[in-house]
C-alpha cells in the first residue's frame, strides 16, 4: 500500500548525497518508508502542549569548562600516520577535490 | 579444580589474594570456556589469547612478589571482556562495523585504561549491535551473538557480546555501554547484573560515540557486588571529558548495605504495560512485594507516557548518529563510507534530515522540548521517592531474526528505559524469575549520582532469595 510519503523524492535523492551514502536500489526502496515510518512516529507530540517549553539539549546541569592551554605530550606523525590507508611525505592522502579544466 | 571460569569477581580475588589459583589458571579457564561455547554463542569479535595470557602472567609476578595486592590493584589477574566500542590500543576494536574492521587504536579510552591500571586481563572485545546501533546484536557486520540460555534467541543489545559473555560465563565480569538500554535491556535478556550509570559518572572517551548527551559506559556482573566494585573503579572526572563532573567516587562496594529500611519506592503503572509478555508485569511485581517485605514503602506513582519517549529517543539518537558518524570518511582510519550497513544509513539519513534547515523546528527542536518534560517528570516524582521500579524490558528473549524489517526494534523493546535515559538518570537490571526457562528483569532507576541507592535495592533483593526458582 502506498501511503504519502513525508520526504518527497527530491529530498530523498539529496539526502543521500548530503550524507556522502550510496544507496543500493534495495536499500533504497526499504529505507525510504523506514524514514517516513520513524518520521510520523513524532505525531505523538501533537498530543503534548508543548508552549513555552524550552529544548534540553544535555540532563546534567553542566557548565563550560576551560582549561589553561599547555601543550601536552601528544601523537608522533608516525603514530597518527599509522592507520591511514594513503599517505604521502608525512601526509594523510585524500581524494582529489578539484578538478583541471581543459584549456 | 571445579571449573575457575563460573567465580564471580568477588569469589576471583578472593581465590588470586589466597593464592587458591593463578591468574593464569583462572584466564586459561576463561579462555577454555570462550572456545567451547563462541561457535554457539558468537559473543566476542577478538578473542586476545596471547596478550590475555601476558597480562596474566604479569599479574601473577607482581601479586606473588607483593607489588600488587587487592587494595592498589583491586582487578589484578581478572579477566574481563570490553564491548568493541571501547578503544584498546594497538588491539583491534571495530564496533562491530566492516568500517573499523582495520581499526587498531593509537590510545586506551579511559575506561580501558582504568582497568588496565587496576591489574585486569582484557581477554578479548565483545560483539555488539554494528556502533551500537540496535537492541538485538543482530546488526553486528560481523553476525548476531546467540543468547546462552537458548541459542535461538537473541541475546538483546547493544552490549549483547558482553551480557552473553558473563551469562555463559566465558568471562568474570565485563564492561558494555549504554545510550538508551544497551546495558540494562542484554543484561535482562541474558539474566544478569548491567548497572547504567548517571550520564557523566564514567568518560566517553576513546568510546565509539553514538549520541553525545545519552552515552554511558558501565559494567555487566555476575552479582551486584560485582557491579558495584568495577563502578568505582571506572567512573570519575577525566580532564578528556568535559561532561564529566568532579565529583568524589564513592567506595560503592564498600557502603553496600543490606539496611534498605524506610527507602521509597515508586511503582508508575504507566510501565506496567498492558501489552507486556504474559507473566513479565507479575513477576516484577512480585520482586516489588519482595522489597517491601525487606523495608521499603511502595508508592503508587503516575507518570508520562513511555510513549513518549519512543519516538523522542529516535529523533535526538538519530541526530547525534548523523553527527557523530560524519567523521567516518576513510582517509585517517577505518574504510570510507561505502561500508556502512543498512541501519547505519537508515540512521544517518534519518537524523540528518531531522537537523536539516526547514525541518529542525519540527523534528528535533520539538524533541528536545519533549525531553525537557520528560526530564520534569522524572524530578517530580523523585521529590518523592528514592527509585522508580519497573520491568527492564516487555519481553523475554525474542527469536533470531525478530529485527527483520523492524526498523524501529529497538525502540519498542527499549520503551521502558529510553525516558531515564534522556534525563541523564542511572538505573540497573537485577535478574527476578524466569519465563518460560528464559530470565527476566526488573530495573530500579534513581535520580542522578544516586548510583549506591540502586545498587543497595538490588544488593539487598539478591541476597534475599534465589532468582532462578521465581517463576510463574
Amino acid at each position: 500500500m502506498k501511503t504519502n510519503p513525508v520526504i518527497s523524492d527530491v529530498d530523498f535523492d539529496k539526502l543521500v548525497k548530503m550524507t556522502k551514502l550510496t544507496l543500493s536500489t534495495h536499500e533504497t526502496k526499504s529505507i525510504h518508508p523506514q524514514l517516513d515510518e520513524a518520521l510520523k512516529a513524532v505525531k505523538v507530540f501533537d498530543e503534548l502542549d508543548l508552549k513555552d517549553v524550552p529544548p534540553l539539549a544535555h540532563p546534567g546541569n553542566l557548565k563550560n569548562v576551560m582549561r589553561p592551554d599547555v601543550i601536552t605530550p601528544s601523537f608522533s606523525q608516525t603514530e597518527s600516520l599509522s592507520n591511514a590507508p594513503a599517505q604521502h611525505d608525512g601526509y594523510f592522502m585524500v581524494k582529489g577535490v578539484l578538478k583541471e579544466q581543459d584549456s | 579444580m571445579s571449573d575457575l571460569s563460573k567465580l564471580t569477581l568477588a569469589e576471583s580475588r578472593h581465590g588470586l589474594s589466597q593464592k587458591d589459583f593463578s591468574s593464569v589458571e583462572l584466564t586459561t579457564a576463561c579462555l577454555d570456556s570462550i572456545k567451547h561455547q563462541e561457535s554457539t554463542l558468537h559473543a566476542f569479535v577478538t578473542v586476545l589469547e596471547d596478550d590475555a595470557i601476558e597480562s596474566a602472567k604479569l599479574a601473577d609476578k607482581n601479586l606473588a612478589s607483593g607489588a600488587w595486592n587487592l587494595d592498589t590493584h583491586p582487578l589484578a589477574g581478572i579477566p574481563l571482556s570490553l564491548k568493541d566500542n571501547f578503544l584498546t590500543k594497538d588491539q583491534k576494536t571495530t564496533a562491530s562495523s566492516k568500517v573499523l574492521d582495520n581499526f587498531y587504536p593509537q590510545y586506551d579510552a579511559t575506561v580501558t585504561a582504568k582497568l588496565r591500571a587496576a591489574g585486569a586481563v582484557i581477554i578479548g572485545k565483545n560483539n555488539m549491535d554494528a556502533w551500537a546501533h540496535g537492541s538485538s546484536t543482530e546488526t553486528s557486520d560481523f553476525g548476531p551473538t546467540h543468547n546462552p540460555w537458548d541459542p535461538t534467541k537473541l541475546p538483546g543489545g547493544s552490549s549483547g557480546g558482553s551480557a552473553a559473555a558473563v551469562s555463559s560465563n566465558e568471562v568474570i565480569c565485563a564492561i558494555g555501554s549504554e545510550t538508551a538500554g544497551s546495558i540494562r535491556q542484554p543484561a535482562s535478556w541474558c539474566g544478569v547484573i548491567g548497572f547504567k550509570p548517571t550520564y557523566g559518572r564514567v568518560s566517553r572517551y576513546g568510546v565509539v560515540a553514538m549520541e553525545a548527551s545519552l552515552d554511558s559506559p558501565g559494567p555487566l556482573a555476575k552479582t551486584v557486588a560485582d557491579a558495584a566494585l568495577l563502578l568505582g573503579i571506572i567512573a570519575g572526572h577525566d580532564h578528556h571529558d568535559a561532561t564529566t563532573p568532579n565529583l568524589p567516587v564513592p567506595n560503592y562496594a564498600k557502603a553496600l548495605t543490606k539496611n534498605i529500611s524506610g527507602m521509597r519506592i515508586g511503582i508508575p503503572n504507566e510501565y506496567f504495560l498492558s501489552d507486556a509478555q504474559d507473566g513479565i508485569n507479575d513477576l516484577v511485581m512480585r520482586s516489588a512485594k519482595q522489597l517491601e517485605k525487606l523495608g521499603v514503602t511502595l508508592v503508587e506513582v503516575s507518570m508520562m507516557d513511555p510513549k513518549y519517549s519512543i519516538a523522542d529517543y529516535t529523533i535526538i539518537q538519530r541526530a547525534g548518529v548523523s553527527s557523530n558518524l560524519s567523521r567516518y570518511d576513510g582517509v585517517r582510519y577505518g574504510h570510507d563510507r561505502s561500508y556502512f550497513g543498512e541501519e547505519a544509513k537508515r540512521r544517518i539519513m534519518l537524523g540528518s534530515y531531522a537537523l536539516s534547515s526547514g525541518f529542525y523546528d519540527a523534528y528535533y527542536k520539538r524533541a528536545q522540548q519533549v525531553r525537557m518534560l520528560l526530564k520534569r517528570d522524572f524530578d517530580r516524582i523523585f521529590s518523592s521517592v528514592d527509585a522508580i521500579l519497573a520491568p527492564t524490558s516487555p519481553s523475554t528473549a525474542l527469536p533470531l531474526g525478530a529485527t527483520k524489517g523492524q526498523s524501529m526494534f529497538g525502540e519498542l523493546s527499549d520503551v521502558l528505559i529510553e525516558g531515564s535515559s534522556l534525563a541523564g538518570l542511572t538505573g540497573v537490571n537485577i535478574p527476578v524469575g524466569l519465563l518460560g526457562g528464559l530470565p527476566v528483569g526488573m530495573q530500579l532507576m534513581a535520580n542522578h549520582f544516586a548510583e549506591q541507592t540502586i545498587l543497595n535495592l538490588a544488593y539487598a533483593y539478591e541476597q534475599s532469595l534465589s532468582w532462578k526458582e521465581n517463576t510463574l
